[in-house]
């Protein structure tokens, strides 16, 4: 976690938004009509914000876990599929527990479950790494596609929903209506969002005030130092991934308890719930700084909400929004290494 | 299981093997030259990506083969120049811009296809490679059609097989590469440049990964899907690892892969019971397992993912 | 050899890194057909001399002449063409290769297609000339040390080198390897080769070479042919005679409890002993100074007391209980502290900030940490008060530590550690690097610790130092202590006589 100032990731994403923006050319879009009806629709309708914020929950949540084994420098491409089994085993249980407890019971076992789940998902990659030496970059990533088609197999299998055979689409049977989290009264955002902002606060505490935090900073710091100091490196990073991985499954609850309300497919042709991989970019933009998380996955969120309208207005694909991400995480990337945010404030200060 | 399914279960993987496994190849003995130089390309995928469309792109308008090939790994280049400015020259995590080179290369490459073909229409057809038969050798009965007939970029690349395992093992460059990979210090104190190396090994693993891409789309395929590559760039890096950085073994391992593929496709029709979908995980689970196996007991050119720091 | 024209020859070399001056206007001559000795302490500018003779390094001012022409040596090509090479301390050997292709490493000559078989022929030749061999299809990390010094010997021998550059070639070697070596050395010279070697050995100096020359601090102190000298000329060329500059006052109270080690060794991974059967006692109250070159196993004593090395044998107690087996983190929680080199790197976590990094050993406890919660202002407070009695620059305690200037860093490593409750200190180089006023306070502020009853295993490169603060010397040599000094019988050159290994063979 840096000491990071909005300037800068806003810098960071502005910088990034400018270099591929160029794109809409391909489109007989000018660059800044391109934009503006970007951001525009993102943020500027209600139903932009709405859609917005809806985006939001699971990526902020998401990125809140991201920002844990990163600040160790273990870097968990895993959390899609973290995610992903977190969804499906909060809503077996929670399907299951229907019959016998009532919602706030069946929710709470559901988010418990969808934390295990993850959690679950993440061991064998962290394990391999620290007693193989294996490359977590790339065990993560093959977890995620396992976890892809395990899906796909439960939902058009096993957790096939009856309403959904008839119509030769997989999905889970749908969580009841009022098992699903409680909408904010006024708006059509789920409470999620509520839980999400939560758990960023709660991060943010954990990672500044406790010794865990201030462990895995001197892990990811320099192994020298932290060996110097006593640390298990071992102990914590493992640590590290399971609160990760748990907290990407608990995403998953949200997903299915406030938004989807059955399991779905994953698609990789489907960026809207690439959750996990934009997860990724939410958390180092933001620095790992969970706080600025909320502000990173609200920006990066809109862009994406915005990006649909466009698709569906100027037939711009959606896929446009990846390539904003990667360039983004480029100019974060220099720019925090680099100080060039530093540049930035003292030029200011003249 | 009759025996006659057995042979003919044997066959057609031994013959699909092939096809499939040169994208793979491709974007793997790039990246075996990389890691021996001793820099980690985690954007391969996304180079993949931007190679296979571009090459469709190129093969749409020009109906030439040969510079859609070429455009490929051309784009696939200029992706690594840019990891190789973030990584070599400024000295920054290779794994965030790795990572970062991923994203682009994915949104980059499906706007592209978007843009000049549509979302929703109908997927062009482009001229893709045929077959060439070996004379002589193509005449074994069984397996000569098809061993000795496959399209010629596939040839090409068995060529280049060798050429690789010849340059890397017994040329002065292979042997300075390898230094470089090894201990960079080491490297410049008898008068070899290690960001020279580098560089140029950056610049053949990102032109092979575009190439292995437009292998996708120009042979395989014959059109372009988001994220068609499915993780094969990662596998491919992960390969190179099993490899133990040898290019025989690396091709391999490649072959294995291919054999995979084709296996999984067709044990859906033979043997049902087992549902498709976890076919559709063997080659993930598979190289879960292999990294599992060999570990951290690879021999890995020491100083890989290190930036190299002058002094003095 | 009078009337001989040097083939080498350095004039007024001036080379500055920041914050010191390595090489003050040296004037250095290689002779042919000779072996020169380069002696010095650590730091006085030996191997930087000769790297800028082998083009690693450029100069800031002076000129080389080879065969009387003035040369521009760039880099490490321009040497080997002028017929210098170089062999290091760390050798510049791919372990994994064998030895032929290390040899092969960047040969100028060879175009694109690798002919083994002909590399090999000329190194074989080469072998044959020179009487010095190895088998050139081992790998080299099967060799042995003394092959491996073989090898890159053979290096040079190949691209044609008339002088040979040996940077503490002993100091690996069994007794047996380093006959060997001098033996090859002397046929070498007897063909028309030269040889510099920089050793901190009196034996080998004494025993091989034929011209001494001595930098003390960047400068010569001493130049002449070896068999006109004797051992306490150079060592007094090298270590200066000396006055202890300062005498801190001293309390002389005695105190309960003491570290002990006993029969301590380490063996590396060949089974070498780096520290080899170390005993000794440290009392609370006392400053123990540990006397050696670096390279002798001291770095490896002091890691292996702290817990960043395992030991192969023996005991280490603190007031009564063995900590040999404990982990780092129960260690410090005994009162042991550590005061290491690497600044940067080990001493801070560089990316974290002041405050952050003061608890890096106290941060499981009260009062910094209360029920698992970090207690940032009681964190604060402990960081302000080591920048505060330590003279710390920096602007605040929320400055990151990477941001401060290595003397800072290092006046905030040793305040943290003495600050904190701990009864022993283990510190390594603590005042490298400083200027004189960190310098004065480091030792004042040690000195206190000591006179309040704290115990400090002192190893300093600076003999000045470890002469001004320590109450006990113990000499260090090839892993063994090979002498005990009371403070009332220090005796600079004595001390520093063993530190050479006098006496020992």
């Amino acid at each position: 976690m840096n000491i990071i100032k909005p300037s800068q990731i806003i810098l960071f994403i502005v910088l990034g938004l400018l270099v591929s923006s160029v794109t809409f050319i391909f489109f007989k879009l000018s660059p800044a009509a391109g934009l503006s009806t970007l951001l525009y629709q993102g943020f500027g309708t209600k139903g932009g914000i709405t859609g917005t914020l809806q985006m939001t929950i699971p990526l902020l949540i998401i990125g809140v876990g991201l920002t844990v084994p990163f600040t160790a420098k273990f870097w968990n491409i895993g959390a899609q599929g973290q995610f992903i089994l977190g969804e499906i085993f909060a809503t077996w249980i929670g399907l299951e527990l229907v019959r016998v407890l009532p919602p706030i019971l069946d929710m709470f076992v559901a988010v418990i479950f969808g934390f295990i789940g993850g959690a679950l998902w993440a061991i064998p990659p962290t394990i391999m790494k620290l007693y193989r030496g294996a490359n977590e970059i790339i065990t993560t990533l093959m977890m995620n596609f396992v976890a892809v088609f395990l899906l796909l197999w439960l939902v058009s299998g096993p957790m096939e929903g009856a309403q959904a055979k008839l119509v030769y689409a997989p999905a889970s049977a749908p969580i009841p209506p009022n098992y699903m989290l409680p909408i904010i009264p006024g708006t059509t955002i789920s409470s999620g969002i509520i839980i999400a902002v939560i758990i960023a606060v709660f991060f943010y505490w954990f990672l500044r005030y406790t010794d865990f935090g201030y462990e895995l900073k001197l892990i990811g710091q320099s192994e020298d130092a932290a060996s110097y100091s006593g640390v298990r490196i071992k102990r914590n990073i493992i640590l590290s991934m399971i609160i990760s991985g748990g907290i990407s499954g608990m995403a998953g609850m949200v997903m299915v308890y406030g938004i989807t309300q059955t399991l779905i497919p994953q698609f990789f042709s489907d960026v809207s719930t690439s959750f996990g991989y934009v997860g990724i970019a939410v958390a180092m933009v933001a620095s790992l700084n969970p706080i600025a998380v909320i502000f990173t996955s609200i920006f990066l969120g809109g862009i994406l909400n915005g990006a649909y309208v466009m698709e569906a207005i100027y037939s711009v694909p959606i896929d446009v929004v990846i390539s904003i991400y990667g360039i983004v995480m480029i100019f974060s990337l220099i720019g925090v290494m680099t100080d060039f945010g530093r540049l930035f404030r003292r030029r200011k200060a003249r | 299981m009759s025996s006659a399914l057995i042979v003919l279960i044997v066959t057609t993987v031994l013959i699909g093997m092939i096809p499939r496994a040169m994208p793979i190849f491709a974007a793997a003995i790039g990246e075996t030259v990389d890691q021996a130089a001793g820099t980690l390309n985690l954007g391969v995928e996304g180079m993949m990506l931007m190679g296979a469309v571009i090459g469709l792109l190129v093969d749409y308008y020009t109906h030439n083969l040969v510079l859609a090939f070429l455009a490929a790994g051309f784009i696939g280049l200029a992706f690594s120049v840019i990891h190789g400015i973030v990584s070599i020259t400024m000295k920054l995590d290779q794994v965030v811009s790795g990572t970062a080179l991923w994203f682009i290369g994915w949104g980059i490459s499906g706007v592209i296809y978007a843009s000049i073909f549509g979302i929703s229409s109908t997927p062009p057809t482009v001229l893709t490679l045929r077959a060439v038969y070996i004379p002589y050798l193509s005449s074994i009965p069984f397996f000569g059609k098809f061993i000795f007939g496959e399209d010629p970029m596939a040839y090409i690349l068995v060529v280049l097989l060798i050429v690789i395992q010849y340059f890397l093992f017994h040329t002065k460059q292979g042997l300075n590469l390898r230094t470089v990979g090894n201990d960079p210090r080491v490297a410049e104190i008898m008068g070899v440049n290690p960001i020279l190396y580098r560089y140029a090994a950056l610049l053949f693993g990102g032109f092979m990964a575009g190439i292995g891409g437009a292998y996708l789309t120009l042979v395989i395929v014959g059109s372009f899907y988001f994220d068609m590559t499915a993780g094969i760039g990662f596998i491919a890096v992960a390969l190179v690892y099993f490899g133990k950085w040898n290019p025989w073994r690396v091709f391999a391992g490649t072959l294995i892969f291919g054999a995979v593929y084709v296996f999984y496709l067709m044990m859906e029709s033979i043997y049902p019971a087992i549902p498709y979908d976890f076919y559709q995980m063997l080659p993930y689970l598979a190289t879960l397992v292999m990294i599992l196996v060999i570990g951290a007991r690879a021999k890995a050119p020491t100083a890989l993912t290190l930036p190299y720091i002058k002094e003095g | 050899m009078e009337g001989v024209e040097p083939i080498i020859k350095m004039q007024g070399i001036v080379k500055t890194f920041p914050g010191v001056i390595a090489n003050n206007g040296i004037d250095f001559e290689i002779y042919p057909k000779e072996i020169h000795a380069l002696l010095g302490e650590n730091g006085a500018g030996k191997t930087t001399l000769m790297n800028i003779l082998y083009g690693l390094y450029r100069a800031d001012s002076g000129s080389i002449f080879v065969d009387g022409k003035r040369v521009n040596i760039r880099n490490s090509l321009d040497a080997q063409k002028l017929g210098i090479g170089m062999v290091h301390q760390h050798f510049s050997l791919i372990p994994s290769f064998t030895v032929l292709e290390n040899i092969t490493i960047g040969l100028k000559d060879i175009r694109v297609r690798l002919n083994l078989n002909q590399v090999r022929e000329r190194l074989e030749k080469v072998m044959s000339d020179h009487n010095i061999s190895v088998n050139p299809d081992r790998k080299v990390e099967e060799l042995s040390v003394g092959e491996m010094q073989r090898v890159e010997i053979l290096k040079l021998l190949f691209r044609g080198a008339n002088v040979l550059i040996l940077d503490e070639p002993t100091s690996a070697l069994t007794p047996q390897e380093a006959e060997e070596l001098f033996n090859s050395l002397r046929s070498l010279v007897r063909e028309g080769k030269s040889v510099v070697i920089i050793t901190h050995k009196l034996y080998e100096v004494f025993e091989i070479s034929d011209r001494i020359t001595v930098l003390k601090q960047g400068k010569v102190t001493y130049n002449g042919l070896t068999s006109r000298t004797s051992q306490d000329v150079v060592v007094e060329a090298m270590i200066g005679r000396g006055v202890n500059i300062t005498e801190f006052p001293r309390e002389n109270k005695t105190y309960e409890g003491e570290m002990k080690v006993e029969g301590l060794s380490i063996y590396d991974s060949k089974r070498v002993p780096v520290v080899n059967d170390i005993s000794f006692e440290l009392r609370k109250g006392e400053i123990l100074g540990i006397a050696a070159v670096a390279g002798n196993g001291e770095k490896e004593l002091i890691e292996a007391i702290f817990g960043l090395r395992k030991i192969t044998k023996g005991k280490i107690l603190m007031d009564n209980r063995q900590i040999e087996n404990m982990s780092i983190k129960q260690r410090v929680e005994n009162g042991l502290g550590y005061i290491p080199e690497e600044r940067l790197t080990r001493g801070v976590a560089a990316g974290l900030t002041i405050s952050l990094n003061s608890v890096i050993h106290d941060h499981w406890h009260e009062p910094y940490l209360k029920n698992t919660v970090l207690n940032e202002s009681e964190i604060k407070k402990f960081a302000r008060s080591i920048i505060g009695k330590f003279n710390v620059v920096a602007k605040s305690e929320s400055v990151l530590a990477k941001n401060l200037s290595g003397g800072n860093i290092q006046k905030f490593i040793v305040g943290r550690e003495l600050l904190r409750s701990v009864k022993y200190i283990l510190a390594v180089n603590p005042t490298a690097g400083l200027d004189i006023g960190a310098t004065e306070n480091v030792r004042n502020v040690i000195m206190e610790f000591r006179n309040n009853g704290g115990a400090v295993l002192l190893y300093s490169e600076d003999l000045d130092e470890l002469l001004a603060l320590s109450d006990r010397i113990m000499v260090m040599y090839r892993g063994r202590f090979v002498g005990t000094f009371d403070r009332n019988n220090f005796d600079k050159l004595k001390i520093g006589a063993l530190m050479l290994g006098k006496g020992i063979s």
